[in-house]
């Protein structure tokens, strides 16, 4: 029984001969671990408000305000991957408002750390996917987010400044006639109205005026009629809806209906393409065709009008582009040419691009920063302009500016 | 006389359903569509042509009658169309779960049931229900059914499926849209390329009649008399084939459905169905015995149609949340009270199976979107939108045990029995977990009582019922299930050259303690104190406790058959 007395007050003998090294090691075991934490990545707090994925897909636009994506998110749990989707989705969001030139990640990072991803959500799907790979979870969810809220919370430097100008825009369609056209307009020119642009829509187009006779006297060749169109209406950009079709498709036997529509946008000062597409509603199983019209048309609008947007931007960046187009008819044409281009250089920044030179008829295109209408350009041009002559406004509307010299001009 | 005692049991019980097969399927139907993954594949709303005609090979049945294991007689009886049209009907009905929508021939119209019941919608149809030659063998029935659905049905039935496409899109476990501009392509290839056709053939039923002889003693002024019985049990071999066409819609021909499983028409059980009734002679000829049997047949192979039902067309749903050890899903009506659920995750592009549950709420309403399935988590994990797929089950369980038992002497013994989920089986949630237990017991050793210990050798055989709620510790895969049960025991006492025979009622309380392997398979303890009433007054009590095996029996025979309710 003595034994098993004295064996534990061995014990305890042993235990208070070391007790100071044990509390040594103890004190020093706890030190190390508590650097370990400290340096560990885990003890950081995650600043990051970005989202850990990158996996966003545009879906379309249900309408003018609001976009449907499909994101992916990832984490390690579910929780974490569905949180990441959505901040994925709204990063996206912000990057496709300001078109990232003006925003770089600390700003986005700065946003999305002091807003809730939720307050943009109005819509989301089921989860469409959940997978592990590598021990991530990874979920795909399709979000609606409310682009106008969202644009009006980013504060500068994330949203660039407004543009000096919003241009005018017309949206015209090749067969007016067609059943589906005016539901394609409509859903455009929505679009373009949300988007803060001027819209003008298509007049009948026989009744060209004087000035349509007067552009194509000038140009002298007959003249694609959206761009004439474009000139009489006066806008700055002209949407041209150059075909809208439903097709019958059969799917399991069944007859379904899809819609495809291409639209381009060109400026009507130069003539130039600035944007274009061709978009296609899904297939589906409805007696009527307008509704797929208006999916088709909807993704065509977003597409295109984010196209617009770029444009603006660069022309924001150069100034506004004018066409001016001088008529003179007196034996001093080279002069009052030479003159002008003078004028026109000095007035502007950028190179003047001269589109057509001849004996009588001359045409320039100009950008330049602070005019912003054709009765501005005229009196900027007509203080610059030393003579010969004096020079007249013949015609000017939009972007497009007709000149004659006063001392010889034909009335045309 | 321990052989005869035995069969007495067994015939008693009607547990004469032999295990055929066993099939853990999981099968690839057209679930999802194109923009959802794999992952989250929803069951989709499929539609079933109800071909309400059962081809018998035979319009009789003809039984050899037996006394003392020795042919008397043979008796015929013949099916009427109307016990065909209700064999027919428990059977289809059953096989078309919630998930179908029921095409249905009616005169002149094929018409389509929607699944709240009363909406429908029907087109003309005017190919008549012709059978060149009823009563064919199932090689020829197969042929004869697949020409007469490419000829007539076909057409009209595809008409009927565009035509209810608006409606039954209502009802589909859809992913939710945000347009409303009509279905799309791929939601519609889901809606037209599930509808099947389904036919049963049953082969030529044989049976027997056999008589046997029952003395009772009983009492009469102070006398005891003797009398005698004749108990006649009829036993029918079931079995039938369900044939299973798929109407392939982009050749318009229905097809032989077939899976990695079902490369034949399906096998609806296989043994026999018995139903006894005593009688003061040796009576064979009683046609209501016959009627009650074939009650019986049609409503064990219901009970196993339903187990084919949901082994073919595989239910799933996305895990739509998880709070604590319970997890929900949209409602889904089709779900029975207490059936397992697997949860499946995709983990590196494999699925795997990462626990399992049982359905604790079924929600009735399928259009209420605020009414949700709840599940318990039995064992392993589940996180939200993992895949929960219906296992396929049918609540019975066959097993085996080894123990000691202390009442009435010293005893090991050996058990084998099945058990059977009520609240699976009558889909009723006032009976969830309830198990009902069945059993032959043999038991050997010596006999003794409190009050008498005479250490004898001896014998005793047992039939065994026990009634228990079955309680799951989560996530542990571990049930405990207290319980009551009742015994009846004969009990043979050897003694020198001598057999003394005495019987006793036992009355017992239970505590059964488990671990599921899987939802099919379990290992488990069983703890019981027994107390018994001899019938010579020598009364006595001890444990018993024993461990056994219990796996999962896909058919299901005559004693389960007809608590099986609510498909």
């Amino acid at each position: 029984m003595g034994k098993y007395i004295r064996q534990p007050l061995k014990v305890n003998g042993v235990i208070m001969k070391y007790f100071n090294h044990i509390i040594s090691i103890l004190i020093f075991l706890s030190f190390i671990y508590s650097c370990s934490c400290l340096i560990s990545p885990k003890a950081i707090p995650n600043k990051n408000c970005l989202p850990n994925s990158r996996k966003v897909t545009y879906i379309s636009s249900p309408s003018s305000t609001e976009i449907i994506c499909r994101a992916t998110g990832n984490g390690k749990s579910f929780a974490q991957a569905y949180e990441d989707s959505k901040t994925a989705v709204i990063w996206f969001a912000i990057n496709y408002i300001v078109k990232i030139t003006d925003v770089n990640e600390l700003h986005s990072e700065k946003f999305l750390c002091n807003h809730s991803p939720e307050k943009y959500i109005r819509w989301q799907s089921d989860c469409l996917k959940k997978v592990v790979i590598a021990g991530n979870t990874f979920v795909d969810y399709e979000y609606k987010i409310d682009m106008e809220m969202l644009k009006s919370e980013i504060k500068p430097p994330e949203l660039p400044p407004e543009p000096p100008f919003q241009p005018s825009i017309a949206v015209l369609s090749s067969n007016p006639g067609n059943k589906f056209s005016p539901v394609a307009i409509s859903v455009v020119k929505g679009f373009l109205i949300d988007r803060g642009y001027d819209v003008f829509i298509q007049t009948d187009m026989s009744k060209s005026d004087r000035i349509s006779e007067l552009t194509r006297k000038i140009i002298g060749q007959e003249q694609d009629p959206f761009y004439q169109m474009a000139i009489e209406l006066g806008t700055d950009i002209y949407i041209k809806i150059t075909q809208i079709t439903c097709q019958r498709v059969t799917v399991s036997g069944v007859t379904t209906l899809q819609s495809s529509i291409t639209m381009e946008a060109l400026d009507t000062a130069t003539d130039k393409q600035i944007g274009s597409t061709s978009e296609q509603s899904k297939q589906r199983y409805t007696p009527a065709c307008e509704s797929l019209v208006q999916e088709a048309s909807q993704l065509a609008s977003n597409k295109v009008i984010n196209q617009i947007s770029r444009q603006i931007k660069r022309q924001n960046d150069k100034g506004k582009a004018y066409k001016i187009v001088l008529f003179v008819s007196s034996g001093n044409a080279q002069a009052v040419n030479k003159n002008l281009y003078a004028s026109l250089k000095l007035m502007s920044n950028s190179k003047v691009r001269i589109l057509g030179s001849g004996s009588k008829q001359f045409s320039y295109i100009v950008c330049l920063k602070k005019i912003l209408n054709t009765i501005e350009l005229f009196d900027d041009i007509s203080s610059h302009y030393a003579g010969p002559g004096k020079l007249k406004k013949e015609f000017g509307k939009g972007a497009f500016l007709i000149l004659t010299n006063e001392s010889g001009s034909e009335v045309l | 006389m321990k052989g005869n005692f035995v069969s007495i049991c067994f015939k008693k019980c009607n547990v004469f359903f032999l295990c055929i097969y066993l099939y853990l399927a999981i099968i690839p139907i057209s679930f999802a569509s194109q923009e959802v993954h794999e992952s989250q594949r929803h069951s989709v709303r499929k539609s079933g042509v109800h071909i309400e005609y059962t081809n018998f090979e035979s319009n009789y049945v003809s039984f050899d009658v037996k006394y003392n294991s020795r042919i008397i007689n043979t008796i015929k009886y013949k099916i009427y169309p109307k016990q065909k049209k209700y064999i027919n009907k428990k059977i289809i009905e059953t096989f078309l779960s919630n998930e179908f929508d029921r095409i249905r021939i009616i005169k002149n119209k094929l018409i389509l049931y929607l699944p709240d019941g009363k909406k429908k919608v029907s087109v003309s149809y005017n190919g008549g229900i012709y059978w060149d030659k009823p009563k064919q063998t199932l090689e020829k029935f197969s042929s004869q059914l697949n020409t007469y659905l490419n000829e007539r049905i076909q057409g009209p039935a595809k008409k009927l499926l565009i035509k209810s496409l608006p409606y039954r899109d209502r009802y589909g476990n859809k992913i939710d849209r945000i347009d409303n501009r009509g279905l799309s392509a791929s939601e519609l290839k889901e809606l037209m390329e599930t509808c099947y056709a389904f036919g049963i053939h049953v082969p030529k039923l044989k049976g027997v009649i056999n008589i046997d002889e029952i003395k009772k003693t009983y009492t009469k002024n102070g006398v005891k008399q003797t009398r005698t019985y004749y108990k006649s049990t009829m036993e029918i071999d079931a079995e039938a084939r369900l044939l299973i066409y798929y109407l392939d819609i982009n050749t318009n021909q229905f097809v032989l459905y077939t899976t990695k499983y079902t490369t034949n028409p399906i096998i609806l059980g296989s043994g026999s169905i018995s139903e006894s009734k005593e009688y003061n002679n040796k009576t064979y000829n009683d046609r209501k015995l016959f009627e009650n049997c074939l009650e019986k047949f049609a409503n064990a192979l219901a009970a196993n149609a339903l187990y084919c039902s949901q082994r073919e067309f595989l239910s799933c749903f996305s895990i739509e949340d998880v709070q604590g050890f319970t997890f929900f899903s949209k409602g889904m009506p089709n779900i029975r009270m207490d059936a397992p659920i697997n949860v499946k995750k995709y983990i590196d592009a494999d699925i795997v199976f990462s626990g399992w549950g049982k359905a604790r709420h079924v929600s009735v309403n399928i259009d209420d979107e605020t009414q949700k399935n709840n599940y318990q988590l039995i064992g392993g994990k589940v996180e939200e939108k993992d895949l929960g797929c219906v296992h396929p089950w049918t609540g019975v369980f066959s097993y085996g045990t080894i123990g000691k038992d202390d009442s009435g002497g010293s005893f090991s013994k050996l058990q084998i029995g099945s058990y059977l989920d009520l609240g699976y089986a009558a889909n009723q949630k006032l009976l969830s977990e309830i198990w009902f237990d069945s059993a032959l017991i043999y038991g050997f050793g010596e006999f003794g009582t409190d009050e008498v210990t005479l250490d004898l050798d001896a014998t005793y055989y047992a039939v065994n019922f026990n009634v228990y709620k079955r309680l799951y510790l989560s996530p542990l895969s571990i049930y405990i299930a207290p319980g009551l049960g009742f015994e009846y025991r004969r009990t043979m006492i050897s003694y020198y050259s001598e057999e003394y025979e005495t019987n006793s009622m036992i009355a017992k309380a239970i505590v059964n303690a488990g671990y599921n392997i899987s939802p099919d398979q379990e290992l488990f303890i069983s703890m019981a104190y027994n107390k018994l009433f001899n019938e010579d007054d020598l009364d006595d009590s001890g444990l018993v406790i024993q461990c056994g095996f219990a796996f999962h029996t896909p058919v299901i025979g005559g004693l389960w058959a007809n608590i099986f309710g609510n498909h």
